[in-house]
């Protein structure tokens, strides 16, 4: 593997002395430097109450993050499906659905919301994706 | 990969990808609203601290792999056995409580006036 390459710095950061994951281009690296990612699982109720998860990245800084949702028994939707996040309110078989996917300085959060607007429907168990990538998403 | 679970039931909620973890995956934290004193964290890998790695329930490797790939194998079907501390499919965990509630009834049964009778 050569030395050789190209590397761009922010101000203020040696573009000399300064950690590939620093750089604002570094040939080294593939632009996306790296992620946090994982999966969980969460049991949202149909009465819109928002469920929320926190992932706390451990970052100094705002992340740029990924996600994807999916119907884990097939309650509602395909569970072989994911689907991307956020999801802005839709109806679908008589319930609302609006999942959000956020970061801030010291998490990300995920929030589920379903509603069927009394009927009384039974928890959904939802699943999501998450990559959380180390690149500062806001300088 | 760090799979986090709920104290009280066992129960896999989250995961953290990896199979070894530096300081920046030991301090990411997933909660579904619950207190961090309610969360349990089981690791399988290594963990590397200060230039050493550590290895933490390396039995569960091959496991870990289906984690990994694109099988329908998935740490979210999991729970860590309270009593044992090990990390077992539910499924498993529903067939040994049926085993030890159908050993305890069969102890709890009436002794049999015919069986002989140690003293």
């Amino acid at each position: 593997m050569s030395d050789h390459g190209m590397r761009i710095s922010a101000d203020g950061v040696s573009v000399l002395t300064g950690a590939d994951k620093d750089m604002v281009v570094t040939s080294k690296l593939s632009m996306l430097k790296g992620s946090l990612s994982g999966s969980g699982v969460v049991s949202v109720p149909q009465n819109g109450t928002p469920q929320v998860v926190t992932i706390a990245h451990g970052l100094p800084n705002i992340p740029m993050v990924q996600g994807f949702w999916n119907d884990r028994d097939g309650d509602v939707f395909n569970p072989g499906d994911f689907y991307p996040l956020p999801v802005y309110i839709f109806g679908f078989g008589g319930t609302d659905f609006a999942f959000t996917l956020e970061a801030d300085a010291t998490n990300v959060t995920i929030t589920f919301i379903a509603d069927d607007f009394g009927a009384g429907g039974a928890n959904i168990d939802f699943k999501y994706a998450y990559y959380i990538f180390i690149d500062k998403g806001r300088l | 990969m760090i799979l986090f679970y709920k104290k009280n039931t066992g129960e896999v909620f989250g995961t953290i990808d990896g199979r070894v973890h530096g300081e920046a995956n030991l301090n990411a934290f997933i909660s579904p609203g619950l207190h961090p004193e309610e969360i349990g964290k089981f690791i399988i890998g290594w963990v590397e601290k200060d230039g050493k790695r550590m290895g933490y329930n390396l039995d569960k490797f091959e496991l870990l792999q289906e984690f990994e790939s694109v099988s329908p194998v998935s740490p979210l079907d999991f729970k860590v056995d309270l009593e044992s501390g090990n990390l077992l499919k539910k499924d498993a965990l529903v067939q040994n409580a049926e085993l030890k509630e159908e050993k305890d009834s069969s102890d709890n049964e009436q002794p049999n006036d015919d069986a002989p009778i140690n003293v």
